[in-house]
């Protein structure tokens, strides 16, 4: 890590389109997570092998775990959420890989998911409960609490981005200040803890974001 | 810190295309392969619960056959059974005609045996009262007995009538009258004989005289037309022919 983790590295402009080192990795990550898929779902057959009984558990415990939350059909809401799941897991892990920075450790991957959610939640809400419905949801429990209630939309959203940069990014600067202080081997046990954190900050991102929008469709109370 | 509002534009519509690259690759193969195996597991179970009921249905059937079979065995059963009975009642009872018609048939017999043998036993003592009587008269028989025998001769020929006597004697010419006695006669018998003829039916020339022991005593005349008999071995043989007649007829 030769730059500053708060810092945006910019590699190259389209244009006048800057791309940041945080861009590119997630255009590696997109290319090998399409990749990857495409390559183990191109020859899926009823009689399963190993790999894809795996591939087919992760992605069936991912629609327990939505229907679990929202109390209804996942189906719907498998494509956001696993993808952010698996997104937030690849992108988490990715810092551990030499050369590598984590995109979710630039507080731009975080606000980009985070306001995703955000407009999500709105986007589902109003689709499945209406408009009306939708908004009287930030009437209750009294008209008195609506500026609360939009006040916790948007600060929820605020902390749920700030929550994984500050932890990713974090360990990644931890990771850094003790590879630059102690050398090869003494980081690892940071390493692996980083391994634990991006995977629960993984986990919790996604399962707050489900909690968001089953909230936003009325399946849980706000 | 700085916020670069390029890449926050850029990451958000990279996460978007992330999320139609993997729902375009990841999860709706999987939601497919998975709704597909679903599908083949409910046809199966289709299956399994069509085949499940088709071995019901012919569990059933076999089943109706089975009682089907039982029921036309158990009628077979008794429809043999009751056929077996009355072939045995026919069986007995032509068994019983049998033995009746059998014991019917030996009664006749024994009894036509037993009316034979009493028969027989009635000819033998028939014919031994015969013999006996005849062994007795043959022990009272003397040579001129046959002269008494000769008075009921004449006797008869007395009691014909004209037109019985004229019957006995037609042909007379044609054949000799004879006369034959138990004990040969002597010339003064033999006249006396053929005068007393003579005169009743006129053969007095025509006779010829022979002897026959058998007749134990007495005559027979043997005339063309007839013969008279007046000897105690025709009055025996009479005798038991009668006796013989009143017997059957009794």
């Amino acid at each position: 890590m030769n730059h500053s983790p708060l810092q945006t590295a910019i590699l190259f402009h389209i244009g006048i389109v800057p791309i940041s080192r945080t861009v590119v990795t997630t255009w590696g990550l997109m290319a090998a997570l399409t990749v990857a898929s495409w390559i183990v779902t191109r020859n899926f057959r009823v009689d399963a092998g190993a790999w894809q009984v795996m591939i087919e558990s992760v992605v069936a415990e991912i629609e327990e775990q939505i229907a679990a939350l929202l109390n209804c059909d996942a189906a719907p809401f498998l494509p956001l959420l696993g993808t952010l799941f698996i997104f937030l897991v690849a992108a988490n892990l990715c810092g551990i890989v030499p050369g590598l920075t984590a995109p979710t450790a630039s507080i731009e991957t975080p606000a980009a998911l985070a306001a995703i959610v955000f407009l999500s939640v709105h986007y589902y809400g109003v689709r499945i409960q209406g408009l009306g419905a939708y908004l009287k949801g930030y009437l209750r429990p009294n008209p008195v609490m609506l500026p609360f209630n939009i006040l916790a939309e948007l600060t929820r959203s605020f902390s749920l981005a700030m929550r994984l940069f500050g932890n990713i990014m974090s360990e990644e600067m931890v990771v850094a200040i003790v590879v630059a202080l102690a050398g090869l081997l003494v980081p690892i046990p940071f390493m692996a803890f980083g391994i634990l954190v991006g995977l629960v900050q993984a986990y919790i991102f996604s399962v707050l974001s489900a909690v968001f929008i089953g909230g936003g469709i009325g399946a849980i109370e706000k | 810190m700085n916020f670069s509002w390029w890449s926050f534009a850029l990451q958000a519509a990279n996460f978007l295309i992330l999320v139609w690259l993997l729902k375009r690759f990841l999860f709706k193969p999987v939601s497919a392969i998975v709704a597909r195996r679903k599908e083949e597991i409910a046809r199966g179970m289709a299956e399994a619960s069509a085949e499940k009921q088709k071995a019901l249905n012919l569990q059933r059937d076999l089943q109706a056959q089975w009682a089907g079979i039982e029921a036309a065995r158990q009628k077979a059963i008794e429809e043999q059974g009751a056929q077996l009975a009355a072939e045995r009642v026919k069986m007995l009872d032509e068994a019983r005609a049998e033995a009746e018609k059998i014991r019917d048939h030996a009664t006749t017999q024994i009894s036509e045996e037993r009316a034979a043998a009493t028969q027989e036993l009635f000819s033998r003592t028939i014919e031994l009262a015969v013999n006996l009587a005849e062994r007795l008269l043959r022990g009272l028989t003397f040579p001129s007995i046959e002269h008494a025998f000769l008075t009921r001769v004449l006797d008869y020929l007395d009691r014909l009538s004209a037109t019985e006597r004229a019957a006995l004697v037609s042909h007379l010419g044609e054949t000799a009258l004879v006369v034959t006695t138990a004990h040969p006669l002597d010339a003064r018998e033999e006249a006396q004989w053929r005068e007393q003829l003579g005169k009743r039916i006129g053969a007095g020339g025509g006779i010829k005289f022979n002897s026959d022991p058998a007749l134990i005593a007495g005559a027979e005349i043997t005339l063309p037309s007839a013969t008279l008999r007046f000897n105690w071995r025709d009055a025996l043989t009479t005798a038991a022919r009668e006796i013989n007649r009143n017997e059957h007829a009794g």
